[in-house]
């Protein structure tokens, strides 16, 4: 079987992910930004049939710039996104600290996208939290679901994209079909190509 | 708006029509130098680090600055807009970083797509 990374590098673009081929579409907040909505986006996630069987995984090379002062200064960070993103994270080594000095620019194009190991439902919540509303976090995340021909990322519009696997037609189709029907909500708007 | 006499496309009858002049000239005239992509409407363009990249500095983390106006261009991932070569976040804030909540979505070509304020 394929590893999760081997997938992504396969199937998607990291310039532009919606230019990679099996570019399904997105869901994305009607609404002004907050944290609630988020939260939301990933509830709705979560308990859709894609989470059943555990078999997903992560892959992704978060990084942010800057100490805890710059944060402040840069981003206004307040303690709680420092407590309950960046320190977790940063502790788990899914997202890696640099200093303003160190050269990352080359992680946008890829570089040390890896596999995050023993994943869980609290370990998804905070990444996929994190990379929707915290300032600063750079880099790419996707969430690979084998059993469905999908790869999921996170996005900044509190919401998330939608890329297959699978080069049928009619797999694509129903795909589509899917994240319509399942993502079209009060608070949310679905777009499909 | 200007109305203009289309009488020789319509020969013997003088005919006024409209022409939203700015929409009109708009293919042909290029963003100024200083045209902050915070005080541009949506659907006009601005200079990006695509189109002008003598006006931007990049930073190690990737990040472009404009020189001339002073904020801060980020190169998107996503392209839900799908604009041809892509998207770049602008933070709405002078020297500040593009946020989740406040930021300008421009299409590579210049074209301001939306804002989040």
């Amino acid at each position: 079987m394929e590893s999760p990374l081997k997938t992504v590098e396969k199937n998607v673009n990291l310039q532009s992910y919606s230019m990679s081929q099996g570019f399904l579409g997105f869901f994305e907040r009607k609404e002004a930004f907050s944290i609630d909505v988020c939260e939301k986006a990933i509830d709705l996630l979560l308990s859709s049939s894609l989470f059943d069987t555990h078999c997903q995984s992560i892959v992704s090379n978060l990084f942010i710039v800057g100490n805890d002062f710059e944060l402040k200064n840069d981003y206004g960070f307040g303690d709680r996104e420092l407590r309950e993103h960046v320190y977790p994270l940063a502790a788990e080594s899914i997202l890696t600290r640099v200093d303003t000095t160190q050269y990352c620019a080359n992680r946008l194009d890829g570089y040390g996208l890896l596999e995050i190991p023993r994943i869980n439902e609290r370990i998804i919540r905070t990444v996929f939290s994190a990379v929707m509303s915290v300032d600063g976090i750079r880099g790419h995340c996707f969430c690979v679901v084998p059993d469905h021909d999908l790869i999921l990322y996170p996005h900044d519009d509190s919401g998330f994209g939608f890329i297959s696997t699978s080069r049928e037609a009619s797999r694509r189709q129903y795909l589509q079909d899917w994240i319509v029907r399942r993502f079209s909500d009060n608070a949310f708007e679905v777009t499909v190509f | 708006m200007i109305w203009v006499n289309v009488y020789k496309v319509c020969k013997g009858r003088n005919l006024l029509w409209p022409i939203d002049l700015k929409r009109f000239l708009a293919p042909f005239i290029l963003p100024g130098i200083k045209a902050k992509a915070r005080n541009t409407p949506v659907g006009d363009k601005v200079r990006t680090p695509a189109t002008h990249p003598e006006d931007f500095t990049r930073n190690g983390s990737g990040q472009y600055k404009n020189v001339n106006t002073g904020e801060v261009w980020e190169s998107s991932h996503t392209n839900h807009s799908r604009s041809e070569g892509g998207e770049w976040k602008v933070g709405t804030k002078k020297g500040k970083a593009p946020t989740k909540s406040n930021k300008i979505t421009v299409a590579n070509d210049g074209t301001i797509i939306k804002t989040d304020e």
